[in-house]
């Protein structure tokens, strides 16, 4: 009884002393507010957009206009859990990762066990026809944790710190080769290496990295036949590969038909044709409808993410910040990279959404977790910059006086981060 | 604090100003990377749009087929609390020939039927033929997938030979449970399973199949692909177990 007593009454104090310091965080938002409704209505307008974009790639199924309100929900919930990231300041995911990471880690294996098989991968919870990706929604909490870890272990030697780093990631991507999903695995290898080199690996060191990397590969294609095929059909190093070169023809149709201008208003003939057209095919539907002028956007908008993200790096970022920013750079413009690269017909066939666009509740919110992570991280250090250069005009000496030496550079304030 | 530590160590400085050099370029890079990236992705998108003839493609898209096929879902099973499987369903198919309008094209397709040899011996005799004309046969009933005249009617016979799936419902005779079970019957226009009496009608909305929509399609090189649709998976009808539900 005095156990439970005791419990309660640290849950309590816990909650409180929380419920605190998000008032006290609160108190200050008016700034942070304006980020927010800007950004909101940015991401309303392209999430709108990629609504519109499905409602008319699915022109003649059955079941048309349920893939774009379904996405139009997954939108305005995801723009709530926008305002959560924004809510909770970096601190609390440092002082809360324990729970975080046990929570995301637990569904990742849970699904090998507890999941629904879709496609031949083990990777969906589906409840009363809701349907959730673990390895999706995994994607911040695994930026959030390399971060952390990159910080905790910098008294490190430097290869045990690049050797835990890449392993760290390995055993996060385990479960996800074990289901297996090899588009969201590629993703996460994509994110890890670029990381690591960001970071300070050598090219050594890369290629320590990319020979398991490699091995893995050569692996999965020998282990799944499908794989194998996939590649094969790419290479054109196979024999009668009609079948698995289905999509890949399709798409192309698409590309070719679209032109510079596309056919929005005519009569749909090469889409129709193909798989996926609302999620892992989508950019393909989109060229047909609005041509090579209207899809130039979505590249552009993928570039100016990643050079958006490279520039908090370079300019803002304190230690902890910077694997966030730049993972977040490459994970979402990566993904995105890569689904052109596949619907262009630059790569094998995989099954990849274009961030934000793409129908998809576990994609679309991932990808506003994401954003919303990237723009709170990058208001706080926004600020601490322009604290760090108040107090950096209130400590200037006079003339004859002595001058700390560093006291206001960004290198002091990260020691104290 | 800061200050003394780099008035005692200024190459820790110098080597901290580095690394954060090294960073901030090392990103730099990573963005050099997808600019050339992006640059590839619009070339190639350019130059398909541009410099790629459509004739070939064309063609095959002359020859595409689509078809939207809605298959109705199996109803689902009734379970004893002991574990015997009280009533089930199984998928049969019902073999049918659509004889042609004209006494010579029958002839010509039923001499074509018969060299399919698990087909001759159903084929109406050449005397009947004229009876038949125009009209849908019955070849045979209550084939399962285990029957071999599926495969050959599938892979050789002409398009005018056809399966028409069906459900029938299974009981395990004998069981002391089997007053309980009820009726079930085919829904005509979708043919789904109904109950109408017993528990099969109490639990009807727990053991009703659903209609899984697939997509067929086909181009000119004959790829085909089955596309499922939203419902895919989830169009078998749950199963019911005696001793969690009340009978």
């Amino acid at each position: 009884m005095a156990t439970i007593f005791i419990l309660a009454r640290l849950a309590h104090e816990k909650v409180t002393a929380e419920a605190r310091a998000i008032r006290r965080d609160l108190g200050n938002a008016t700034g942070r507010l304006h980020v927010y409704f800007r950004l909101v209505a940015l991401l309303l307008a392209l999430g709108s957009a990629g609504c519109l974009l499905i409602q008319s790639a699915t022109r003649g199924m059955a079941s048309q206009s349920c893939f774009s309100r379904l996405q139009m929900v997954w939108l305005l919930f995801g723009l709530t859990f926008l305002g959560a990231c924004f809510l909770f300041p970096r601190s609390f995911y440092k002082r809360h990762l324990g729970i975080i990471l046990s929570l995301v880690y637990g569904l990742l294996w849970g699904v090998l066990l507890f999941g629904t098989k879709i496609q031949g991968a083990r990777s969906w919870y589906r409840f009363h026809g809701f349907c959730m990706q673990p390895s999706e929604l995994a994607k911040p909490a695994f930026l959030i944790a390399f971060a952390w870890f990159w910080k905790w272990a910098e008294k490190w030697p430097f290869q045990a710190r690049f050797a835990a780093g890449a392993l760290f990631a390995g055993l996060w991507m385990l479960p996800i080769i074990l289901q297996p999903d090899w588009g969201t695995t590629m993703i996460y290898a994509l994110t890890t290496l670029v990381l690591l080199y960001c970071l300070g690996m050598n090219w050594r060191q890369v290629l320590a990295v990319l020979v398991p990397a490699l091995a893995g590969i050569s692996w999965a294609l020998a282990r799944h036949p499908y794989v194998r095929r996939r590649f094969m059909a790419f290479f054109g190093t196979g024999g009668d590969l009609s079948a698995v070169c289905w999509q890949a023809m399709q798409m192309r149709d698409c590309l070719i038909k679209g032109g510079w201008t596309g056919g929005l208003f005519a009569e749909p003939s090469s889409f129709v044709y193909v798989p996926y057209r609302y999620n892992d095919s989508i950019f393909a539907a989109a060229a047909e409808l609005l041509g090579v002028a209207g899809v130039l956007p979505l590249i552009l908008l993928c570039l100016g993410w990643v050079g958006y993200c490279c520039y908090l790096a370079g300019r803002h970022a304190s230690r902890w910040t910077y694997p966030v920013y730049l993972g977040a750079g490459v994970m979402l413009s990566g993904q995105a990279f890569v689904h052109l690269a596949v619907n262009l017909g630059l790569m094998p066939t995989t099954g990849i959404n274009l961030p934000l666009i793409s129908y998809g509740g576990s994609s679309l919110l991932t990808t506003l977790l994401i954003i919303g992570l990237v723009e709170r991280c990058a208001w706080e250090d926004k600020q601490e910059e322009a604290s760090s250069m108040a107090i950096a005009v209130v400590s200037t000496p006079a003339p004859r006086e002595k001058a700390p030496l560093v006291a206001g550079t960004p290198l002091a304030l990260e020691n104290g981060e | 604090m800061a200050g003394t530590i780099v008035q005692t160590m200024p190459g820790a400085v110098a080597m901290r100003r580095s690394v954060e050099e090294r960073r901030i370029r090392r990103a730099w890079h990573l963005l050099i990377v997808f600019a050339v990236g992006a640059v590839v992705l619009f070339g190639r998108l350019a130059w398909l749009a541009h410099h790629v003839s459509g004739q070939q493609e064309a063609l095959r898209a002359k020859h595409r087929v689509s078809q939207e096929l809605w298959i109705p879902g199996r109803r689902g099973r009734i379970v004893a609390a002991d574990g015997r499987v009280l009533a089930w369903s199984e998928r049969r198919f019902r073999l049918l020939w659509r004889v042609p309008d004209t006494l010579s094209e029958a002839l010509a397709e039923r001499t074509e039927c018969a060299q399919i040899q698990e087909l001759a011996p159903l084929l109406p005799a050449a005397a009947a033929l004229p009876t038949c004309l125009g009209r849908e046969v019955v070849l045979e009933h209550d084939l399962t997938l285990s029957d071999d005249i599926l495969h050959s009617v599938s892979a050789w016979a002409p398009a005018t030979v056809s399966l028409h799936a069906y459900f029938v419902r299974q009981t395990l005779p004998g069981a002391p449970e089997s007053a309980l079970l009820g009726e079930v019957e085919l829904d005509d226009e979708h043919g789904l399973e109904r109950g109408v009496s017993g528990l099969e009608k109490r639990y009807d909305q727990v053991l009703r199949g659903r209609l899984v929509c697939l997509r067929m399609i086909a181009d000119g090189r004959q790829a085909m692909v089955m596309d499922e649709k939203s419902e895919g998976e989830r169009g078998n009808g749950d199963d019911i177990h005696l001793g969690e539900v009340s009978p």
